[in-house]
């Protein structure tokens, strides 16, 4: 039963979201349930291969179609054309933290969006998403990366666009559909250029087939700028707070999620293709590094100047994928060079480059969710017009403090962790982009300063106290609850999770 | 103090709550011997004290004013960063295709 799980990850959400529509006509509340019901069985899959994976070192192959599902195929042989699934370390770290993640958005989303809201077409969508976001992570072959990219995308721009009978909400998930189809018409082309010369769409067999010739290159690149894109790099950034701001609070967090999974491709595929020198003529590290310091210098910036609740949390979101970028930049630009800098702090670099992806994604969910609180109760998104939410909603003053906290790197909160590490590797490659890292940190903190001033300090507003319900109580708690453990007790994750997901990824 | 050594993370989460609780606790101790609350709750004695105006709403500083001086410096790099990203779908294509681009003459070996 085991090996079917990389199959069943993907499958459950599918099914479930062709379920989902016939059921939700009959009854709202199984409709519901079935899409949770969904969410609990990719959740307990993943925790289940979890132990065979990270602690025995198993590689998980499914090939969708074979005779035998669990044929591995050899370099240099021909194979028919076929779904190739691979689940190893690095893929499991990102997919435990997604199917946790989407658990919990889930949960919020289920209180947040009212009924009348058309709920039917909003779960199919959220369901869908996940498939797109869980079949990016299993995929072994980039035909069926390319096709979870696309379901992915046009989930998203749909969710984005949730709320037509506003002005905005359209254009954004019109936006979004349209750049993304953009970036992802590209990625097919440098899927076409790999394929044209190796007749293989396996990522396994490419990494050993590729031969550097100048058509690998292109497709290289062809391959990399378009997750460069969906990760919210800049400058290819500005769709982002577009984006984020437009769509309803759990679909910003999902959104963002979809983003770190694309980064998760960058990395893949970065490390499958961009290590040798006859791949690619110049280190993709230090154009990692290049990239993530632009991202976090002007995201942060952008996010200062901004009055716009949601669009200050998506630039924040764009200056954080800069510290992933950095740290990965680093630990790629050692371990292709080869030497002892590897071991000495290319490879911390790399675990604090994680450590961050899932630190972010937790804050980060966390900011967006009480975005949504203060949305919905100021009835706007403009921080002029809010103030002193603090004095009747202790709650949601409390978690984003903390969210706040973790984001701005103070300890003992998470993101401190996963800074301190990326500070203290990156401080002996070159120093300076340590200074750098810091300076934004504080910048982030002087931002975030402002919103709780703004919205939770001053005079009590005029508006009725709210009480927020149980399940948007519990999806906030929860995040809040890793937020501090992992912030307290980092060891864990960075033993049981993160290194062996580091591992995985340099010995690809 | 850690409950598990991980040899690059110098992080003693536990032995820092310590710290910050000791302090919390001297604190409060401090206060009880040296501090009193027994001034005039109802009068003007607990309000803010605001200089320059009456009105209270004035009072309230709003999220667009804080960090002028900041802003206000960054004047020029922010009118430079406005018009690099408009945030047009043109825009955006326009940046892709320049990135797209300059990665192909990096990357194949063209530029460097």
């Amino acid at each position: 039963m085991i090996k079917h799980v990389p199959i069943v990850l993907v499958a459950i959400p599918l099914l479930a979201a062709f379920m989902i529509p016939m059921i939700g006509m009959i009854n709202r509340t199984a409709r519901t349930v079935i899409g949770a019901i969904a969410l609990v069985i990719i959740l307990a899959a993943s925790y289940y291969i979890a132990g065979d994976v990270l602690n025995h070192g198993r590689i998980f192959y499914y090939m969708v179609g074979s005779s035998n599902p669990e044929i591995v195929t050899e370099h240099g042989l021909t194979f028919p054309i076929r779904i190739g699934l691979k689940i190893d370390s690095f893929s499991l770290f990102f997919i435990i933290m997604t199917t946790t993640l989407v658990f919990i958005f889930y949960l919020f989303s289920i209180q947040y969006i009212e009924e009348n809201e058309r709920k039917n077409y909003f779960t199919v969508l959220f369901i869908s998403m996940v498939a797109g976001m869980m079949g990016l992570l299993v995929a072994n072959d980039l035909f069926t990366f390319f096709v979870f990219l696309e379901i992915l995308s046009i989930s998203s721009a749909a969710l984005v666009a949730f709320r037509t009978e506003r002005k905005h909400p359209p254009y954004a998930g019109y936006k979004y559909m349209f750049i993304s189809a953009v970036a992802t018409s590209f990625f097919l082309l440098g899927i076409a250029f790999l394929y044209a010369q190796y007749g293989s769409f396996n990522i396994d067999y490419l990494k050993e087939a590729v031969r550097g010739t100048l058509l690998d290159k292109i497709a290289i690149v062809l391959l990399i700028i378009p997750l460069a894109m969906k990760s919210g790099v800049v400058p290819m950034h500005m769709w982002i707070p577009d984006t984020y701001s437009e769509a309803p609070a759990p679909i910003s967090a999902m959104v963002k999620l979809g983003s770190l999974i694309c980064l998760y491709g960058l990395f893949r595929i970065s490390f499958s293709f961009g290590l040798s020198h006859a791949h690619v003529s110049y280190p993709l590290g230090v154009l990692f590094i290049v990239f993530g310091i632009l991202s976090m210098f002007i995201g942060v910036t952008q996010a200062l100047v901004q009055k716009d609740v949601k669009r200050l949390m998506a630039f924040h979101a764009v200056s954080q994928v800069g510290y992933m970028l950095l740290g990965m930049g680093v630990g790629l630009t050692v371990v292709r060079a080869g030497d002892a800098s590897f071991a000495l702090f290319g490879k911390v670099a790399m675990i604090g480059g994680l450590l961050h992806v899932v630190n972010n994604a937790l804050y980060k969910g966390l900011l967006f969710l009480t975005s949504g609180v203060l949305v919905r109760h100021f009835k706007t998104r403009n921080l002029d017009a809010m103030h002193g939410l603090a004095h009747y909603d202790v709650f949601t003053t409390v978690v984003f403090m903390i969210a706040a906290l973790a984001i701005s790197g103070i300890p003992p909160f998470n993101g401190f962790v996963s800074k301190i590490i990326i500070y203290e590797s990156v401080f002996q490659y070159n120093p300076v982009l340590t200074l750098i890292a810091i300076f934004v940190s504080i910048l982030t903190l002087a931002s975030f300063m402002k919103v709780f001033y703004s919205a939770f300090l001053g005079m009590p507003s005029n508006k009725r106290p709210m009480e927020q319900p149980v399940l948007i109580k519990c999806s906030m708690i929860v995040l809040a609850f890793f937020i501090v453990v992992i912030g307290i007790y980092p060891h864990g994750i960075l033993k049981a999770l993160i290194e062996p997901a580091v591992n995985a990824l340099v010995n690809f | 103090m850690n409950i598990v050594q991980v040899e690059y993370l110098h992080w003693a989460p536990l032995f820092w709550l310590g710290i910050f609780f000791g302090l919390v606790v001297v604190l409060i101790i401090i206060g009880k011997l040296f501090f009193t609350n027994d001034y005039n709750t109802v009068g003007q004695q607990s309000l803010p004290f605001y200089s320059g105006t009456s009105n209270s709403l004035l009072q309230l500083i709003t999220a667009s004013s804080l960090y002028w001086g900041f802003k206000h410096t960054l004047d020029a790099y922010f009118l430079i960063i406005k018009r690099l990203f408009i945030s047009d779908v043109e825009d955006f294509i326009q940046w892709f295709i320049i990135i797209v681009a300059g990665m192909l003459l990096i990357l194949t070996g063209v530029l460097l």
